[in-house]
């Protein structure tokens, strides 16, 4: 059950437009922001950030690999909520569910490409605490990528250094479509929905 | 050793004159968002999180809380950039040197309020890996805080989840600034600039 409540449809009206982009990446409003709705600067001021972390310029990385980082950040941190919702965003840009379920074995998986580890194992090391990136890390990564991909590789880690703290503190309930791709793709690797059991679930 | 290169205000030209305000607030462009600035939309999207968070309306925690739990987060989390940088924001907010030294221990320190205890245990457990925060946490949150007040406290908290990784990741060079207060202020508590340690130009 949310730790704080939830704004309803009705009441998240004016906001609408703020949440429109959200809504289009994932296929619904997520219940985290109808938390950060409380305050309407930071729904929206967070919809600017994510919309400029996720922007793809001709110099970016390619946009499923960013949902990819995202998850192996998440799985890092242990935020089974995100790990359903990148997991979700990965497999509708693309990426199969057999691929985004071996994200927690990249090393050893022959699914992803050696560019695909190298993010992999930075995103892993930049979140965890302590962190664990190197300088040789560093150098790995710029075998693969520029230093503007790099900067969009750690923004999208540290976006979710926000989203993992917020959605397992608040042990945000999941929703439905991320719940079916997690029990769908992801039960095989022990994830399950945990403290993020939607209210009405419950009762 | 900087991993990438935080840009100098040549390279950066016209595209920060939007942070004219953070520039004259802290007297320097923090490394942080030099580094930011290879992708600007990026350097505008948090600035835009950060005025956001710091929004004061009638119902706010004051500035001065936010970072010290901001601060209780960054030592959570063990980042130096970020511990010198919330620590020199919550001196400069009016928060006492002393009182800012003495986060690392506020469970026992008779500086904080219960309130501001309260505040600050929610930082440290929602800071850690995994996730600490338990409903308990939050039924004594809910006794010092409003709903509106606990989505500010968490939103600092969030935003120090931002700048943790990306700090401790990059391994920002420290300012001058915020490295001096923090040899000052918390050298005494074990902080070092470590990594963040500027190269000797």
């Amino acid at each position: 059950m949310s730790r704080v409540r939830m704004l309803n449809d009705q009441e998240l009206e004016p906001l609408n437009d703020i949440i429109a982009p959200s809504k289009e990446r994932l296929g619904f409003v997520p219940n985290s922001q109808r938390i950060m709705a409380h305050k309407p600067e930071l729904v929206a001021a967070y919809n600017e950030l994510g919309k400029a972390v996720m922007l793809q310029t001709e110099g970016s990385i390619p946009g499923d690999l960013k949902y990819m980082i995202a998850n192996a950040a998440s799985l890092a941190a242990g935020c089974l909520y995100c790990q359903a919702h990148t997991g979700g965003a990965s497999n509708m840009r693309g990426v199969d569910g057999d691929k985004v379920a071996a994200i927690y074995e990249f090393e050893t998986s022959d699914l992803f490409s050696d560019a695909e580890k190298s993010a992999l194992r930075f995103a892993q090391a930049a979140a965890a605490v302590p962190n664990m990136t190197t300088d040789a890390d560093f150098d790995d990564l710029r075998k693969h990528f520029t230093d503007y991909q790099i900067v969009e590789i750690v923004s999208v880690i540290s976006m979710f250094g926000f989203l993992n703290r917020w959605n397992d503190t608040l042990a945000t309930p999941l929703e439905e479509e991320p719940i079916e791709f997690g029990e769908k793709h992801l039960s095989g690797n022990g994830w399950n929905v945990g403290k993020h059991v939607t209210t009405e679930a419950a009762e | 050793m900087t991993r990438v290169k935080p840009l100098t205000d040549e390279e950066m030209g016209d595209s920060i004159g939007f942070l004219k305000p953070t520039i004259e607030r802290l007297g320097f462009l923090p490394n942080s968002q030099r580094i930011m600035a290879h992708k600007p939309e990026l350097l505008v999207g948090i600035n835009e999180l950060y005025k956001a968070i710091m929004h004061r309306t009638e119902e706010s925690v004051s500035p001065g809380l936010l970072y010290l739990v901001g601060n209780a987060s960054s030592l959570a989390a063990g980042c130096m950039y970020c511990v010198a940088h919330s620590g020199g924001a919550a001196n400069h907010s009016g928060e006492d040197a002393a009182k800012i030294a003495a986060i690392h221990e506020f469970e026992t320190s008779d500086l904080f309020t219960e309130a501001e205890r309260v505040a600050l245990r929610f930082a440290q457990a929602a800071s850690s890996v995994p996730n600490m925060v338990t409903d308990e946490d939050f039924a004594a949150l809910k006794e010092h805080y409003t709903d509106y007040q606990i989505v500010e406290l968490l939103s600092i908290i969030g935003l120090y989840g931002f700048f943790n990784r990306w700090n401790d990741t990059f391994a920002t060079p420290l300012e001058d600034g915020p490295k001096g207060f923090a040899e000052k202020t918390l050298g005494g508590t074990g902080w070092t600039a470590g990594k963040h340690a500027a190269a000797q130009d």
